[in-house]
C-alpha cells in the first residue's frame, strides 16, 4: 500500500492534471498540508513512484520563469490511481467512528 | 556585498544527474526561494539520495565482501613486491621481513608485479561496476587496512603498502568511461591470471590466501557476461 506522503504526491499530480510538474506538486501539497514540502522528499519519492509504475515523469521544455531550466513532469498512470484509490478507501473504512472523523460528518450535515 | 547563495546552490546541484539538476533548480527559482534555502535544499536531496543507496545489499556487499578483503591482501602483496624489491636490488635495510613470500629472483618478482597491477585494476573496476553509486565508501574501505591495520613492516617505508592504488584508480577510472570488457577477453585474462598464479606457486612466490583474489578475477568474466546479455536483452 502506498505510504502517506506518497498519497499526498499522486493525488496533487491527478488535481493538477496538464500542469503537474515538481514546483506545482509541491506548492498543492504545501496548501494542503500547511507545511513546505521538502525538495529531497518530493523528487526521492517521485523516483520511487516511478520505479514502482505509479508515476510517469519527463523532462519538458526550459521556460524563462524558471531561469531557462526545463520541467519534469508528472503524470498518474492507471497503477497510480488505482493505489490512490486503494489508499483512500482504506482511510475511509479506518476512520469510520473515529472522532475527529464523526464531528467532520456532524458538521457537514448541520 | 554580491549574493553568492544562488552561484553556490548552482554548484551543488551539479552533484545531481543533469535532468533533475535543471529541474531542482528550476522549480526553486520558481517557487521564489532564497539562494541559501535553495542551497539547503539541493543538499538535503544530495543526502538524502546517498543516504538511500545504503538501503539496498549491494553497497555493503560490495564493500565488505569485495573492497575491504581484496585491499587487505593487495597491501600485503605491495609489501611483498616492496621488500622483494628492496632485497634484490642490494637496497634491503636490516631487519626488513621477507614474509609472505620474498624468496623469488627476478623473473617471479616482475610475475609478480605483474599480478599485483591486473588484480588492483580488475578489483577498480568491479567495484564502479558493481556499485558505482557507492565508489568512495568502497575506496575508503581500500584504505581503511593501511591505515587502521598495524602491518609490522618493519623499516620499509609505509606508503610501500599502496603500490595497489593506482592501479586499482585506473580500473575504476575505466569502469566510468564505460569501458566494456568483452566475455571472451575477460575469459583470457582469467585464465591468464591463474596461469601466472601457479607457475607462481610452484615457484614458491605466492601466498596461500592469495588464491581468493582469484574470485574477483573470474567475477569480472561473469560481470562481462552478464553485461554482454544484459545489453542484448535490451535491444531485442
Amino acid at each position: 500500500m502506498l505510504g502517506e506522503f506518497e498519497y499526498l504526491l499522486i493525488t496533487a499530480a491527478a488535481s493538477l492534471g496538464a500542469d503537474a510538474y515538481g514546483a506545482t506538486v509541491r506548492e498543492v501539497i504545501a496548501a494542503a498540508t500547511g507545511r513546505k514540502c521538502s525538495i529531497g522528499a518530493l523528487y526521492t519519492t517521485i523516483e520511487r513512484l516511478e520505479e514502482k509504475g505509479v508515476l510517469k515523469t519527463w523532462m519538458s521544455e526550459a521556460t524563462p520563469q524558471r531561469g531557462g531550466r526545463a520541467k519534469r513532469m508528472i503524470q498518474v498512470t492507471p497503477k497510480g490511481v488505482l493505489a490512490a484509490k486503494e489508499f483512500y478507501e482504506a482511510v475511509s473504512r479506518i476512520s469510520r467512528g473515529a472522532k475527529w472523523a464523526m464531528s467532520e460528518v456532524r458538521a457537514n450535515h448541520d | 556585498m554580491t549574493n553568492v547563495s544562488w552561484p553556490l546552490a548552482d554548484f551543488a546541484a551539479r552533484l545531481l544527474e543533469p535532468p533533475e539538476r535543471e529541474a531542482v533548480l528550476g522549480d526553486l527559482m520558481e517557487a521564489g526561494e532564497t539562494g541559501w534555502r535553495a542551497l539547503r535544499d539541493v543538499f538535503g536531496l544530495i543526502i538524502l539520495r546517498h543516504a538511500l543507496i545504503f538501503r539496498t545489499f549491494r553497497p555493503w556487499l560490495v564493500g565488505f565482501g569485495l573492497a575491504l578483503p581484496a585491499s587487505y591482501l593487495l597491501t600485503w602483496v605491495s609489501f611483498s613486491v616492496s621488500s622483494t624489491f628492496e632485497r634484490i636490488f642490494g637496497l634491503a635495510k636490516v631487519g626488513v621481513h621477507w614474509w609472505p613470500t620474498g624468496h623469488e629472483g627476478l623473473l617471479l618478482l616482475s610475475c609478480h608485479v605483474l599480478l599485483l597491477v591486473v588484480w588492483s585494476w580488475i578489483a577498480g573496476f568491479l567495484y564502479a561496476s558493481l556499485s558505482r553509486r557507492s565508489l568512495l565508501f568502497s575506496v575508503a574501505l581500500c584504505l581503511a587496512p593501511f591505515f587502521f591495520y598495524d602491518f609490522r613492516i618493519g623499516p620499509l617505508p609505509k606508503p610501500c603498502l599502496l603500490l595497489f592504488v593506482l592501479p586499482m584508480l585506473l580500473g575504476i577510472f575505466h569502469s566510468l568511461q564505460s569501458i566494456r570488457i568483452a566475455p571472451a577477453s575477460a575469459l583470457l585474462l582469467a585464465l591468464g591470471m591463474t596461469g601466472l598464479m601457479t607457475f607462481c606457486w610452484t615457484n614458491g612466490a605466492l601466498w596461500i590466501l592469495n588464491w581468493a583474489l582469484l574470485i574477483p578475477t573470474w567475477g569480472l568474466v561473469a560481470v562481462s557476461a552478464i553485461s554482454k546479455r544484459v545489453k542484448r536483452d535490451r535491444l531485442a
